[in-house]
C-alpha cells in the first residue's frame, strides 16, 4: 500500500511536466530601450522541431528563434514571454544572460535579485555583458549545435587562459556581500563569432571597463590564471612564455597606519617560443624569469591602481579584510589609507617545446 | 515486545539517524544571522556539549529505584520534544519539496506516503525496524558525504571558515541557543541505544555515536559557509538546497545536476530518522503499558500529520522552532546534564551491570 502510495503522488503523476511541453530558455539578453523604466528583453530557445537527423542539414541561423518583449522587470518579462509562447518556459536551462553595458547598475542588481528570489531560474548561468546585448545572444556560432551554446561552453570548460568571473549565483553572492564589486566578461560579437574580451566591473555609479592588462592583474591578483602567455624582450629579442599558472596567496593586515594588502604571486611557465632556444644558457632563463615577473607584477599594479582610481574592488580585498578584522571596512569604494605589497615569483616550469 | 539485542555499531547508525533527522532543516541560516562568519565557535561549543552528554550518559538504564524513575522521566520528557520537532520538521520537508521539485503537489500528499511508510516499518516486530537504519543509514551517510565531496568544488571561501578576529560573546551565545533544538534527541537517542545493546556500549562508542553526526554538521556548514560566505548565505532561505543545486558536472556525459540527488538521500533520510524517532516513544510508553506500546506509532503519526497540516508554510515552521522549542529546550538539555552529571559523578563507582537487568 505504501508503495502505491509513494508511486501515485512522488512520480508527479499529477504534477507532470513532459518536456514536449515545454520551451526551455538558453539565453536572455536585457537592452535599454528610449523609456527609462522599461528595458528590451530578448529570449533565445532551441527549436525543439530539429531532430537528431535534421541536425546536419538545418543552417545555424535556424537551430535558435528568439522572442522579444519590452517590460519593466525579468520576471514581468518572462510573463510577457509567456504569453506569446505555446509552451511551458523552463528556466532551468538557461545559459547566458547578457547585460548591456549601458544599463544602470541598479537594473543588473534588480535582474539577479529576481532571478535568485523566484526559485524558477537554476543560477548556474553565465553573466556577461555587451554594448549591444541583443547581438551577443543572436550570433550563434557554428561551432555548436542546438541547444549548446558556445560562449557557455567557453566558460565552462576551463579551455580559456583565464578562468573567468560571472557564474550566475556567485555574481549574485558578489553583488549581496559588502566588500567586491561583481565582475563580468565583456564580450564583443563580430560576425558569428563573440570573443571574450575584458572585465566590466560594477561600480557604485555604473560599469567600469577595465583594460586588457587591468583585466590580467585583476586575474593575476586573485588567483585565477591557469594557461596565461606573456611575451617579453629579452636581448632584443621577443620571447612567449606559455602555459602560465599562478597561484596566489593573499593577506589583508591592519597597521597603525592603514591597510596593507600582502600578496604573494607564485608563477611558473614554459617557454613555447622565441629567440631563448637557441642559446640555452641558465643565465638567460633567469633573465627571462626577472622580465616576466616585472611584467606581471605590473599588470597587478595596473590592477590596484584601477581600483582605487574607479573605487571598485573586483578582487574582493575588503571582503576579505573585513572577514579578516571586522574592524576594517567593508565599503569597496574606500581606498583611503590602503597599500599593496607585492612578490612576484616566476619559475620556468621546465625545457619548453622548442628546446 | 520481542526484541534481539543489538551490536554497538548498530547505535552508532541509529544515533546519527535519529539526530541527523532533527538537524537537517533551520539552523544553517539562523546560526550564521545570529553569530556571522563565528557561528563556527557555537558549532563547536554545541559539540563539546553533545560529546560531554555522549561520555556521562549511563551506559545501562540503572537499576529499578530512584534513578530508573529520574531516568525514565527524563526520557519521557525528552522524547515528547522530540515527537513535537519531529512534526515541524516533516513541515519543512514537505515544504522544501514542494519548493523545489513538486510545485503543483499538496504537501500533504508529499508528507502522507512518507509517514505511512514510517509508521508501518516502526511497527514491525522485533529488529526489523532496526535492519532498516542499519542498512540504509550508512549508505545515506555515505551518498550525502560523496554529494557534499563534489560540491566542496563551489567552496571558494575559506577565510569565513575561521572565527573573526574581532569575538563578541552574545551572538555566539544567541547562535548555540539557535542550535538547542538538534539537542533534544541527543541523549535520550543514546540511552535508548544503550537500553536495546546486546552489550553496554562504553564510552568510546557513545563518543563515536555523537561524533558521526557532529562531522555531518561541520560538512554541512562547511560547504554552506565556504560557498556563499557569512553575507550571502543569509540572504537565501535554504542555503544548502541553494548551494548543491549549484553543482554543476558539466564536464560529464549526462549528469549535470547533482543537487537532485539530494531529494533522495534528504527524504529517505528523514524517514529512516522518523522510524528511529517512532520506536522511542515505543520504549518510553513500554515503561508503563508495555502492551500497548506497538500501537504508539499510529498516533504519533497521526500527530505529524495533523502538524503537517496545521503549520502552513515552512517559514512557520522555522519560527515555530526559532521563538517556541528553542527558548523551552534549554531547560530540558540543562536539568539533563545535571543529572547526567549527578548520576556520572555517583554510579560510575558502581560495578557493572548485568546486561539482563535492561527493561527490555
Amino acid at each position: 500500500m505504501a508503495a502505491m502510495l509513494l508511486g501515485a503522488s512522488l512520480t508527479g503523476c499529477w504534477d507532470q511536466h513532459p518536456v514536449e511541453f515545454r520551451a526551455p530558455v538558453a539565453g536572455i539578453s536585457i537592452d535599454p530601450t528610449s523609456r527609462p523604466d522599461r528595458y528590451a528583453f530578448t529570449f533565445l530557445f532551441p527549436n525543439v522541431t530539429i531532430t537528431a537527423s535534421s541536425i546536419e542539414s538545418i543552417p545555424t541561423d535556424q537551430q535558435f528563434y528568439s522572442i522579444s518583449v519590452t517590460a519593466p522587470t525579468l520576471i514581468q518579462a518572462v510573463d510577457d514571454v509567456q504569453h506569446r509562447q505555446s509552451r511551458a518556459l523552463y528556466m532551468g536551462q538557461v545559459r547566458i544572460l547578457c547585460l548591456s553595458t549601458r544599463l544602470p547598475v541598479q537594473v543588473w542588481r534588480s535582474v539577479l535579485q529576481e532571478s535568485a528570489d523566484s526559485g524558477r531560474f537554476v543560477m548556474t548561468f553565465w553573466v556577461l555583458t555587451s554594448p549591444e546585448a541583443r547581438k551577443v545572444l543572436e550570433s550563434i556560432s557554428p561551432s555548436e549545435v542546438v541547444p549548446d551554446v558556445a560562449l557557455y561552453r567557453a566558460l565552462n570548460s576551463r579551455v580559456q587562459p583565464v578562468l573567468w568571473p560571472g557564474r550566475g549565483w556567485r555574481v549574485w553572492e558578489d553583488m549581496v556581500t559588502p566588500g567586491i564589486s561583481p565582475a563580468v566578461m565583456e564580450v564583443h560579437p563580430s560576425g558569428q563569432q563573440v570573443a571574450l574580451h575584458q572585465l566590466a566591473v560594477l561600480g557604485p555609479h555604473g560599469i567600469v571597463r577595465w583594460d586588457g592588462d587591468q583585466t590580467d592583474g585583476w586575474a593575476y591578483a586573485v588567483g585565477r590564471v591557469i594557461r596565461e602567455t606573456e611575451t617579453v624582450r629579452v636581448d632584443q629579442q621577443a620571447t612567449s612564455v606559455g602555459l602560465i599558472r599562478a597561484h596566489t596567496r593573499t593577506r589583508v593586515v591592519r597597521t597603525p597606519s592603514g591597510v596593507v594588502v600582502q600578496l604573494h604571486l607564485r608563477c611558473s611557465g614554459e617557454v613555447v617560443g622565441g629567440g631563448v632556444g637557441q642559446q640555452d644558457s641558465i643565465a638567460m632563463d633567469r633573465k627571462v624569469e626577472e622580465r616576466v615577473a616585472d611584467l606581471i607584477q605590473q599588470k597587478v599594479l595596473a590592477a590596484w591602481r584601477e581600483a582605487v582610481a574607479t573605487h571598485t574592488d573586483p578582487m574582493g580585498f575588503h571582503r576579505l579584510a573585513h572577514w579578516s578584522d571586522a574592524r576594517i571596512t567593508d565599503n569597496a569604494a574606500d581606498w583611503s589609507r590602503w597599500t599593496l605589497e607585492t612578490q612576484v615569483r616566476f619559475a620556468l616550469r621546465d625545457e619548453g617545446a622548442l628546446r | 515486545m520481542n526484541q534481539t539485542p543489538l551490536n554497538s555499531i548498530a547505535v552508532i547508525w541509529i544515533a546519527f539517524a535519529s539526530i541527523v533527522t532533527d538537524g537537517l532543516f533551520v539552523w544553517p541560516l539562523h546560526i550564521v544571522t545570529a553569530a556571522g562568519q563565528n557561528a563556527d565557535i557555537a558549532l563547536m561549543l554545541a559539540a563539546l556539549w553533545g560529546m560531554a552528554v555522549a561520555i556521562m550518559n549511563p551506559a545501562r538504564e540503572p537499576q529499578p529505584g530512584i534513578w530508573q524513575a529520574i531516568f525514565r522521566g527524563l526520557n519521557t520528557v525528552g522524547v515528547v520534544g522530540v515527537v513535537i520537532l519531529d512534526a515541524v520538521m516533516v513541515a519543512e520537508l514537505a515544504g522544501m519539496l514542494q519548493t523545489f521539485y513538486y510545485l503543483d503537489t499538496p504537501r500533504w500528499a508529499l508528507s502522507t506516503p512518507l509517514l505511512v511508510v514510517a509508521a508501518s516499518a516502526a511497527m514491525r516486530r522485533g529488529n526489523v525496524p532496526w535492519r532498516v537504519v542499519a542498512l540504509w543509514v550508512p549508505v545515506l551517510a555515505a551518498g550525502s558525504v560523496v554529494i557534499l565531496g563534489i560540491s566542496f568544488s563551489t567552496v571558494h571561501h575559506l577565510r569565513p571558515l575561521a572565527p573573526n578576529q574581532v569575538v563578541q560573546v552574545m551572538p555566539i551565545i544567541k547562535a548555540t541557543g539557535v542550535i538547542a533544538f538538534i539537542g533534544l534527541s541527543v541523549g535520550v537517542t543514546l540511552r535508548m541505544g544503550g537500553a536495546m545493546a546486546a552489550k553496554a556500549p562504553r564510552w568510546p562508542w557513545r563518543l563515536a555515536a555523537i561524533e558521526i553526526p557532529i562531522l555531518f554538521f561541520i560538512l554541512l556548514y562547511v560547504v554552506a559557509m565556504g560557498s556563499l560566505g557569512p553575507e550571502a548565505l543569509v540572504q537565501v532561505r535554504w542555503p544548502l538546497v541553494f548551494v548543491l543545486d549549484h553543482v554543476t558536472l558539466d564536464s560529464t556525459f549526462f549528469l549535470s545536476r547533482i543537487g537532485i540527488l539530494v531529494i533522495l538521500t534528504w527524504t529517505v533520510g528523514i524517514g529512516v530518522g522518523l522510524i528511529v524517532h517512532l520506536r522511542l516513544t515505543q520504549w518510553v510508553v513500554s515503561y508503563r503499558w508495555p502492551r500497548t506500546a506497538r500501537w504508539t506509532p499510529i498516533l504519533v503519526t497521526a500527530w505529524w500529520w495533523v502538524g503537517g497540516l496545521v503549520i502552513t508554510s515552512p517559514q512557520a515552521a522555522t519560527r515555530l522552532v526559532l521563538d517556541w522549542i528553542d527558548p523551552a529546550v534549554p531547560f530540558y538539555l540543562g536539568t539533563e546534564f545535571l543529572i547526567l552529571m549527578a548520576s556520572w559523578l555517583l554510579l560510575r563507582p558502581n560495578a557493572p551491570q548485568s546486561p539482563g537487568t535492561s527493561t527490555r
